[in-house]
């Protein structure tokens, strides 16, 4: 299925024609928005394709695939990848009326192309060190997108990124190296058929090379103790793209987690890596949520409350680590599921933060107010999207907290589930005090009212997707589950990536670079 | 060779640990330079490194793997060396600019509040535009609603 690189060539050539367009500035946007548009669409084809017929695979010019580098569409890449699109091309229809000729000139939607081509090519490739070259593209895009307009936060703010974003880049070369060493692959179906026959020595080195890439992940999705980076970067990013920034990068670390803590470590001693998640999860839970408590600023309460959503989905990761194949099934089931909520939630509310700063003209909760006789509507958006994320049952945050805390119970992890429920009542005193200041009480002061209802409308529409997944629970979940399923199970993605006849080799069966040149040597 | 190789890897990345802990903006750019050599370092020995192992297919007898370097870990290196160049020159470039913004090179005495924390309304600035958040925004559905 060649028209599986599409989603990378598409915001690659986007980028490149915008990038000529410099100085159109209607055309640029309205380029931007369609080519999104059209690429989301086709997305949604393809997660129902991939859905009825079964995992897609390409390998890339043509090498079989152990050696060359393939790219799958199995279910949970499709979800992502419908995930991103979607909101890629909403937040770029709420730049529309955010993004100032200033940032355009400076090329702020190639970048942002850039950024959806970085993405987009995490969830798609099969090849761990791909993985690596996307997460740099993707980065690289996002550092462009933080400075674009150049404040001196925004430049200052951008170092601290970049900076510890460099030591990850280096730690993943570093994990892909050890593994490679060890196991003699990186493609990850052929990772995950040798991880699950290793034994003994090998099996603790995989474990050992897969911390490196759980502290890497772990960086990128702000885990417990590598978060401190997030809630002063994102607070800086221009209203409207901190949407898509906050909404997905956080997340295709998580992805990353799960895609390599669930599928590929499958070792025998991967046990240890379980217990290590499920342990980070929980003081990733409370630091987050904590940390969101005694803030005044919308933005970075909200970015705060990144962090806290991402305990929900680490927790769900180290479940799947449980023997009984129906929790791990459940558990992973409740992390995609947290994953895709989130990502429309998060959005949404810091795109109404956007709005609200229109309104009000600050970000400081004291001095916001009097927003619901001024807005109704932006008002009830930001109800709904706040009740969805502290996990309010019509919502889709109901569904995902739901289907991760039975997995946590069936599970017997009872301390975590306890962590998740205080956080969940913790996010929703958090959400009442931004109701309370900024919408409830009367105006405490002149607000500049700058025009902001045509942001409404992309804001609505995350808004009525987070209410469709809460209330078509049963097919929303039906899809998750069977998503987890080809991920705690990746036999079917063996299968399509390498061919029916391949057969998984003996522990010794092809030595790695090192080895062999011993025999060399040995030999001589 | 695995041990002058692992002697100079964690001589590298001990002076790169040290050169990014110290509290200087170029010597942070410099500390992720040897950072990524040093791990380019790592792969090397990874890939088999010896010194009488040679390239893949070059004047070797071509029906046995005996002696080569695996080709891989090359490669890798090779797209390593890339991104760390292009992320090198804009770290580079990030830190010149927050020199001139801030006329230091000393992280630790960098301001650590946003400039419109603190201030009042009249100087109310937005930060991530860097224009004053009441200017009319020169936006075509702007001009239509003031026309209404």
């Amino acid at each position: 299925m060649n028209s599986l690189i599409l989603p990378l060539l598409v915001p690659f050539l986007t980028a490149l024609i915008l990038a000529l367009l410099n100085g159109h500035y209607r055309l640029e946007r309205a380029l931007a928005v369609l080519s999104s548009l059209g690429l989301t669409m086709w997305l949604v084809w393809l997660l129902l394709y991939v859905d009825a017929h079964g995992i897609q695979a390409v390998v890339i010019g043509g090498w079989m695939a152990p050696w060359g580098i393939a790219f799958v569409a199995d279910r949970l890449a499709c979800i992502m990848l419908v995930s991103s699109a979607t909101l890629g091309t909403i937040v770029q229809i709420y730049t529309w009326w955010t993004v100032t000729e200033m940032q355009q000139k400076y090329f702020f939607y190639p970048l942002m192309q850039i950024t959806l081509l970085g993405v987009n090519w995490a969830f798609i490739t099969g090849d761990l060190f791909n993985l690596f070259v996307a997460y740099e593209v993707m980065l690289l895009g996002s550092y462009g997108m933080m400075m674009v307009g150049g404040s001196r936060p925004q430049v200052r703010q951008t170092l601290k990124y970049v900076a510890i974003n460099s030591i990850g880049s280096t730690l993943f070369v570093v994990a892909c190296g050890l593994i490679y060493a060890t196991v003699g692959t990186l493609n990850m179906a052929d990772l995950a058929v040798r991880t699950a026959a290793l034994t003994g020595e090998r099996s603790g080195l995989v474990t050992a090379a897969s911390m490196l890439l759980l502290v890497v992940f772990g960086l990128k999705a702000a885990t417990f103790p590598l978060t401190y980076w997030l809630p002063d970067c994102y607070p800086v990013v221009p209203a409207g793209v901190i949407g898509y920034i906050a909404g997905l990068l956080t997340k295709v670390g998580v992805y990353s987690l799960l895609r390599t803590f669930v599928m590929l470590f499958r070792q025998d001693s991967s046990a240890f890596a379980s217990d290590a998640l499920l342990f980070l999860s929980g003081f990733t839970m409370l630091l987050g949520v904590l940390g969101a408590m005694c803030q005044w600023e919308t933005r970075r309460l909200l970015s705060w409350h990144i962090i806290s959503q991402v305990g929900y989905m680490v927790m769900g990761i180290g479940l799947a680590g449980s023997p009984d194949p129906r929790v791990a099934q459940l558990a992973v089931a409740g992390t995609i599921l947290h994953v895709v909520h989130n990502i429309i939630v998060k959005s949404c509310l810091f795109l109404v933060g956007g709005a609200g700063e229109r309104i009000t003209g600050s970000q400081q909760l004291k001095r916001m107010g009097g927003v619901l006789e001024l807005s109704p509507g932006l008002a009830g958006l930001f109800l709904v999207a706040a009740l969805s994320l502290a996990g309010m049952p019509p919502f889709s945050g109901f569904l995902s907290k739901f289907v991760l805390t039975q997995a946590g119970l069936a599970g017997g992890n009872y301390v975590v589930v306890t962590a998740a429920i205080l956080t969940g009542f913790l996010t929703l005193y958090s959400m009442t005090k931004i109701w309370l200041y900024t919408y409830w009480r009367a105006r405490c002061r002149e607000h500049p009212l700058a025009a902001y209802r045509p942001l409404l409308a992309p804001v609505a529409v995350l808004v009525v997707l987070s209410v469709l997944m809460g209330v078509c629970a049963q097919p929303v979940l039906g899809l998750a589950t069977r998503a987890a399923d080809s991920l705690t199970n990746p036999a079917e993605y063996v299968r399509v990536v390498l061919g029916p006849g391949y057969a998984a080799p003996r522990q010794a069966g092809r030595q790695p670079g090192v080895a062999v040149a011993q025999a060399g040597e040995a030999a001589r | 060779m695995e041990l002058p190789m692992a002697a100079a890897i964690a001589v590298l990345y001990a002076t790169g640990t040290y050169m990014i802990l110290r509290p200087n903006l170029i010597r942070l750019a410099m500390g992720f330079g040897l950072y990524s050599n040093a791990t380019n370092l790592l792969l090397i020995t990874i890939g088999g490194y010896t010194r009488t192992s040679g390239a893949p297919f070059v004047g070797k007898d071509p029906q046995s793997a005996v002696g080569l370097m695996d080709p891989l870990p090359p490669d890798i290196i090779l797209t390593a060396i890339v991104i760390s160049f292009a992320v090198g020159a804009l770290t580079l470039i990030i830190c010149y600019r927050v020199y001139l913004d801030h006329g230091t090179d000393d992280p630790q005495r960098l301001p650590t509040e946003d400039e419109h924390d603190a201030d009042d309304e009249s100087t109310l600035v937005d930060a991530t535009h860097g224009v004053p958040a009441m200017a009319p925004a020169p936006q075509p559905w702007a001009d239509r609603r003031r026309e209404r």
